[in-house]
């Protein structure tokens, strides 16, 4: 997963601040693209397989940064943003870092703090892609369920005994059994734990079921 | 003796001659008939009257007679009248009784006229007369023809007869009552009954043939009433008068007609003038009355010289048709049916027929007066409409008065207040009637230092007679300062006299309020405005700086990685250095800018007073002062000479100062907070201003490098503030400095040349 290069992308509408950013990245080694303004950032054509983040100046002429960090968000593209500001004030921060933002540096700010705060970033996308995969990856599985695999699936992750389950479903705990054993088979795990673990991920609840 | 006997008799005559120059002018004067009758001859006349002189025919017969003889001029008339009640006594003895007394009483002198009167009578006088008055001439009435017809009369006898007509009544009855079939005829008993009830059922015979006739003659009186009461239909009753009934009962005459008529179911008639009112309807009346006046007439006649015997006998002519009115109401008989020259008796006149003139009178007074009650009725609504009308016109201007939110009056030439309007009390706290009692009151409410603009107004006003604005203070019981907008202007009547000033007050308080309000927050916005340009100015300026003095960073640790690494590499490196050679004159040429910014901006000169300056920035401060729990201590130099240049750029400065002084004396504790500005002359050319702290004072090392740019001491400092305060003071061909306070902190101290008027 971690096999493609990381890429750090720098918006400031500064041209020394894109200039010297783009020599200290590349001086850690982290491939980089800079851009002008959050509309070349949107209009542009990325390369966004690999893990990313995003080095965001906060004032900028037309869209500001925490504009664009919320039409990044509109359109679901959660990639891990760090701000830059000239002066930065309390209330600004904080709205950002409420909306995701990784980190808010204050300009100037030292190489060890922005590196770190890159790291830290392309390590939080690189999680969120495994996640997002495992997801997908999840998705799949249960996509392979039948109809009555599927149900008894959502009995199986309440806890519940085959006999319960039998009762409730009104089928004999032998098909519950082999239900269970097809579910268990096809999710690719050995527990009913690991069920549980995996279907929380994607969100797939347990049946409603009233005692 | 003989001697004194004339001398009595000389006196008597004195005293009766005395006694009648008393008595004598009033005797003459108090007597003239009695004087002049001694001239006329005296008459004396006996009457003899065969009935009782309680009997109406008496009086009837009386009062005939005396008509005729009492206003005789020609004598001295002296009427004897003796009723002789014959009708109950007539004997010998009695009638000798009588003339025994008549000789006595009457023969010397002897009458000059006998009248006897009825039957018994004129018998008595024709049988005596001759001889116990002989030669008095006779004249005698009421006697009925046939009564004479058998006897031999006098020489000296005369007189008129009084038939009764009993035919003409009956004539009368049935003309009134043409479908009358059936008579009743009523006459008492005894010899005068008898004989009249004989003379009637003669006369009416001729009548039988015609009509029914019934004889009620000579009855007990209830039964008579008893018959009379239950006569059958179309009767007419025919009534002579019942002096005696069948039970030999004596009446008068009207009496028993009276409760004949009351009873009976027919219409009575009857022939005597004397009946008349008893109930009867009415009849072919004589009249004992008229017949005594004819006799009377007859006597006056043979007074008067003329003979008995020259004078026939003649039957009296006087019969007429008389009726009672009520009666013939009761009987329902027309008016217009009676006989002509008919005397309708008892007639109840109606009350138009008795007060036609009065109640024409009272009618047209009532109209009258109806119609001034009307006119004046009318006159009144009239008034009242307009009272009215002029109370509502009024009522509506009063309400127009005193329903202004202003306060209004009416000032009278005199001074007093013709009128003022309630609402003066919202305004100056007095009740309007105060103000009407005590019109000075309005001049004692102005505050002192308006009374003179006041006065002057008043003159003025009163002079010109022209309106005219001013405004001015009042203070109210309460203490309360208003502003009042006084307007005011002469009010002339049509004739064009002055009738004194109307005047409007408005209270402009709130007006006279914001107008100062505004003012004032226009002047601190202005301030604001100009005090927060440092800020401002430093906020961009970090902007500006900030960006190169990153990006400079940035590129320095760049190039320290790039020189770091195993295999160091230079052009990456390079690369990196000559952008920090970039930003760093990039970040010289924004403080150069600012620096010209400050020098060369748009500046304002004036003359300053930097105390003033002083007191306002303390103003701007204080809060923040406040805020720190700081204290300011000022040691201000009453006179310092003034200085020329930007007020605002000064107050900058200073506002930077203190700030910078209370951000030092932060860490001390709170009663160790103190400040003091101070200003003193400075070898007259100049002023110097001195702040200090109480704080920590500033490290020597770095009291050379204060003022120089991006030199600070705090951590969200710029390094800025100094330096440009350094810029405007010296700007101002001043100097800024520091030094530290022996005692403790740091003292800013500025100079400023006192008339500087540029750099």
């Amino acid at each position: 997963m971690v096999d493609r290069i990381p890429v750090v992308f720098v918006v400031d509408d500064d041209p020394s601040i894109r200039e010297s950013l783009s020599l200290l990245l590349s001086s850690a080694g982290y491939d980089m693209k800079t851009f002008t303004s959050a509309k070349e950032f949107l209009e542009s054509k990325r390369d966004i397989s690999g893990p990313a983040c995003l080095v965001l100046d906060v004032k900028m002429p037309g869209l500001s940064g925490l504009d664009l960090q919320k039409e990044l968000r509109s359109r679901n593209y959660a990639i891990p943003i760090i701000f830059i500001t000239g002066h930065g004030d309390i209330p600004m921060s904080v709205q950002a870092m409420k909306k995701g933002a990784v980190d808010f540096l204050s300009k100037p700010f030292d190489d060890g703090d922005l590196l770190n705060a890159v790291k830290e970033a392309l390590f939080k996308d690189s999680q969120t892609r495994a996640d997002f995969n495992e997801q997908k990856h999840i998705r799949h599985r249960l996509d392979s369920l039948t109809k009555r695999e599927h149900e008894v699936l959502t009995y199986l992750i309440t806890g519940m005994l085959n006999k319960q389950i039998a009762y409730e479903l009104e089928i004999s705990e032998r098909t519950v059994k082999a239900h269970r054993k097809q579910v268990l088979d096809k999710m690719g795990v050995n527990s009913i734990a690991e069920l549980v673990r995996l279907t929380e991920k994607v969100g797939v609840g347990p049946a409603d079921v009233s005692f | 003796m003989k001697i004194c006997r004339p001398r009595r008799n000389l006196l008597a005559m004195w005293l009766f001659a005395r006694a009648l120059l008393f008595v004598l002018p009033s005797f003459v004067f108090l007597t003239p008939p009695l004087l002049a009758s001694q001239q006329i001859e005296r008459k004396k006349v006996l009457v003899l009257f065969s009935f009782r002189p309680t009997l109406p025919v008496a009086y009837q017969w009386d009062r005939g007679i005396q008509s005729v003889f009492e206003p005789s001029t020609s004598h001295k008339m002296v009427v004897n009248i003796e009723y002789l009640d014959l009708m109950h006594f007539d004997d010998e003895r009695y009638i000798q009784i009588l003339l025994d007394i008549f000789q006595y009483k009457y023969s010397k002198p002897k009458p000059d006229l006998i009248i006897p009167v009825f039957n018994s009578a004129v018998a008595l006088v024709l049988k005596h007369g001759p001889d116990l008055f002989p030669g008095v001439p006779i004249v005698f009435g009421g006697v009925e023809s046939k009564f004479v017809e058998n006897r031999s009369l006098g020489p000296n006898v005369t007189g008129y007869l009084t038939d009764n007509n009993y035919t003409g009544t009956l004539d009368l009855a049935l003309n009134l009552h043409p479908d009358t079939r059936h008579v009743a005829v009523v006459a008492g008993a005894g010899p005068i009954g008898r004989g009249w009830s004989k003379a009637c059922r003669e006369a009416f015979k001729a009548y039988e043939e015609r009509v029914d006739f019934t004889y009620l003659i000579g009855l007990p009186l209830e039964a008579l009433l008893e018959k009379l009461a239950n006569l059958s239909a179309h009767t007419v009753v025919f009534s002579l008068p019942v002096l005696q009934d069948g039970a030999g009962k004596n009446f008068i005459g009207n009496e028993s007609l009276s409760q004949i008529t009351r009873v009976s179911s027919a219409p009575v008639y009857s022939f005597r003038d004397v009946n008349i009112g008893t109930g009867i309807v009415g009849g072919y009346m004589s009249s004992f009355e008229e017949d005594g006046k004819a006799v009377a007439q007859l006597g006056l006649r043979i007074l008067n010289g003329e003979q008995p015997e020259d004078i026939p006998i003649t039957r009296a002519p006087t019969f007429l048709y008389m009726f009672d009115w009520r009666q013939l109401k009761r009987w329902s008989i027309a008016e217009d049916k009676l006989p002509q020259g008919s005397i309708i008796k008892f007639k109840q006149l109606t009350i138009w027929d008795m007060y036609k003139g009065r109640i024409i009178g009272a009618f047209a007074m009532i109209l009258l007066q109806a119609l001034i009650i009307f006119y004046l009725l009318h006159q009144r609504r009239i008034r009242r409409q307009s009272e009215e009308n002029l109370l509502q016109t009024e009522e509506k201007y009063r309400t127009v008065a005193d329903y202004t939110y202003d306060w209004e009056y009416w000032q009278n030439p005199d001074g007093s207040l013709q009128y003022i309007s309630p609402s003066c009390e919202r305004i100056c706290g007095y009740p309007a009637q105060d103000l009407l009692t005590n019109p000075s009151l309005l001049q004692d409410m102005i505050v002192p230092e308006d009374k003179a603009a006041w006065d002057e107004h008043r003159c003025s006003v009163q002079k010109d007679m022209r309106s005219e604005e001013i405004q001015f203070r009042i203070q109210k019981p309460d203490g309360e300062i208003r502003w009042i907008e006084h307007a005011c202007q002469p009010v002339f009547d049509h004739k064009g006299n002055n009738q004194g000033i109307r005047v409007s007050n408005r209270d402009i308080t709130k007006r006279a309020f914001y107008r100062s309000e505004t003012h004032k927050l226009q002047s601190e916005l202005a301030h604001m405005d100009r005090v927060v340009t440092i800020s401002t100015l430093t906020s961009a300026m970090a902007h500006e700086i900030n960006q190169p003095l990153a990006a400079m960073r940035s590129y320095a640790q760049a190039a320290l990685r790039f020189m770091d690494k195993d295999h160091p590499e230079y052009d990456s490196a390079r690369k990196a250095l000559q952008g920090i050679v970039a930003d760093n004159k990039r970040a010289a040429a924004v403080v150069n800018r600012l620096r010209d910014l400050v020098k060369k901006g748009p500046t304002h000169w004036e003359t300053i007073e930097i105390n003033s300056i002083i007191n306002d920035v303390i103003g701007f401060i204080n809060s923040e002062v406040v805020l720190r729990n700081a204290s300011i201590t000022l040691d201000l130099y009453p006179i310092v000479p003034v200085v020329q240049g930007d007020s605002v750029q000064i107050q900058q400065v200073l506002i930077n100062l203190l700030t910078n002084a209370l951000d030092a004396v932060e860490d001390q504790p709170i009663e160790a907070r103190t400040l003091t500005i101070s200003t003193r002359p400075e070898n007259s050319n100049g002023i110097i201003v001195s702040i200090s702290d109480s704080g920590g004072g500033i490290p020597p090392d770095t009291i050379e490098a204060i003022f120089s740019p991006f030199h600070t001491t705090k951590s969200t400092g710029m390094g800025l503030g100094l330096s440009i305060c350094k810029s405007i003071i010296e700007a101002h061909g001043g100097k800024i400095w520091v030094e530290n306070n022996p005692d403790g902190g740091a003292i800013f101290s500025l100079i400023l040349p006192a008339g500087s008027q540029t750099v």
